[in-house]
């Protein structure tokens, strides 16, 4: 396995001679969850396989980061093109006691009309958690004073690119936020990997 | 007389005019309507030459209306609040997504894209300027 897992950092390396990611490297086998999506049914990670990933955590109620990251994603998927089917979003609620499915519907249609591409998750606490962990995602609640908001959600905003075998190839950080060149690097790593069909 | 009202007149209208303060692009971001929160992103800039603040800000759509600063620590996104912004002379202060923002905290109703939205800012100097601000997808 490790020796695996050499020669493929080595691949990655010998590529990005040729072509430059914009995103951040990475190699990590996402172990298999489940969590409940915008239907409240029960979804298993494993369900996606095949399918490229982006993964991002946020919450519903987020004002700021999260619908900029979000309108980014979509713009991720129309630059895609013809490569736009090969690629699902996960949308995972780091603020499980607001966000119910029914909130997840409402917020993910509003950044994928087609309701084709993007996933909503949310659940049980302590399954949201573990999940995050496995991402080094991390979520903290902050209270805000008046009793009608209840509190925000600090959180980290990376988006995450998952290949179709489970495993994390790329992270880009909040200022990567060049939607044309996150498309172009998920192009390429499909055009290196296969398109997972 | 009359000339020396006239000019103190206009004395004035300079005076009210002196703390010049413009809002450039105002827009506040379209939220899906099962969201609470949104944020109104412009730039303001001071023509005059003393500096002023913006101190609050109101709107009838929300509950709570904040000055925030969205800042990066460790890779996690926080929401600082501020009490106050400063606007030197001669210069401009950009609001913009990821960095200062007015927060809109518990909309009393969902925004449509599209709509103008009535703002009220407030500034130490300028008082009260009422701006419009349409809410855009972006
Ligand atoms: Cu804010």
């Amino acid at each position: 396995m490790k020796k695996l897992i050499f020669i493929f950092v080595l691949l990655i390396f010998s590529f990005s001679y040729a072509y430059q990611f914009y995103g951040i490297p990475y190699l990590q086998q996402v172990n298999d969850f489940s969590l409940i999506n915008q239907d409240g049914k029960k979804i298993k990670f494993s369900d996606f396989k095949g399918k490229y990933l982006l993964v991002f955590f946020g919450y519903t109620y987020c004002p700021d980061v999260c619908p900029t990251s979000m309108l980014r994603i979509s713009d991720v998927l129309d630059e895609l093109g013809d490569y736009k089917k090969y690629v699902k979003v996960l949308f995972i609620s780091v603020d499980p006691e607001r966000d119910t499915p029914k909130a997840l519907k409402k917020f993910i249609s509003f950044y994928d009309k087609t309701g084709k591409y993007i996933v909503g998750l949310t659940g049980k606490p302590e399954d949201i958690k573990k999940v995050a962990k496995q991402f080094r995602a991390f979520y903290q609640k902050v209270p805000v004073k008046n009793k009608e908001v209840g509190y925000l959600v600090d959180h980290s905003a990376y988006i995450y690119l998952v290949d179709p075998k489970g495993i994390i190839r790329m992270i880009y950080r909040p200022d990567n936020d060049d939607p044309k060149r996150i498309a172009e690097d998920i192009k390429q790593i499909i055009k290196m990997f296969g398109t997972g069909e | 007389m009359k000339k020396f009202i006239i000019f103190l007149l206009t004395g004035f209208i300079f005076l009210a005019y002196g703390n010049e303060i413009i809002i450039k692009d105002p827009w506040i971001r379209a939220v899906p309507p099962s969201s609470k929160n949104t944020a109104l992103f412009m730039t303001i800039v001071n023509k005059s030459d003393k500096q002023d603040t913006l101190i609050s800000v109101k709107t009838d759509i929300a509950k709570i209306v904040m000055i925030h600063k969205t800042v990066e620590e460790n890779g996690i996104m926080k929401m600082k609040h501020v009490d106050s912004l400063s606007i030197p002379p001669h210069s401009e202060v950009k609001l913009k997504p990821g960095g200062l923002h007015i927060m809109i905290m518990g909309l009393k109703r969902p925004i449509k894209e599209g709509e103008e939205v009535k703002i009220n800012l407030f500034f130490k100097n300028s008082g009260n300027i009422e701006i419009l601000a349409p809410v855009l997808r972006r």
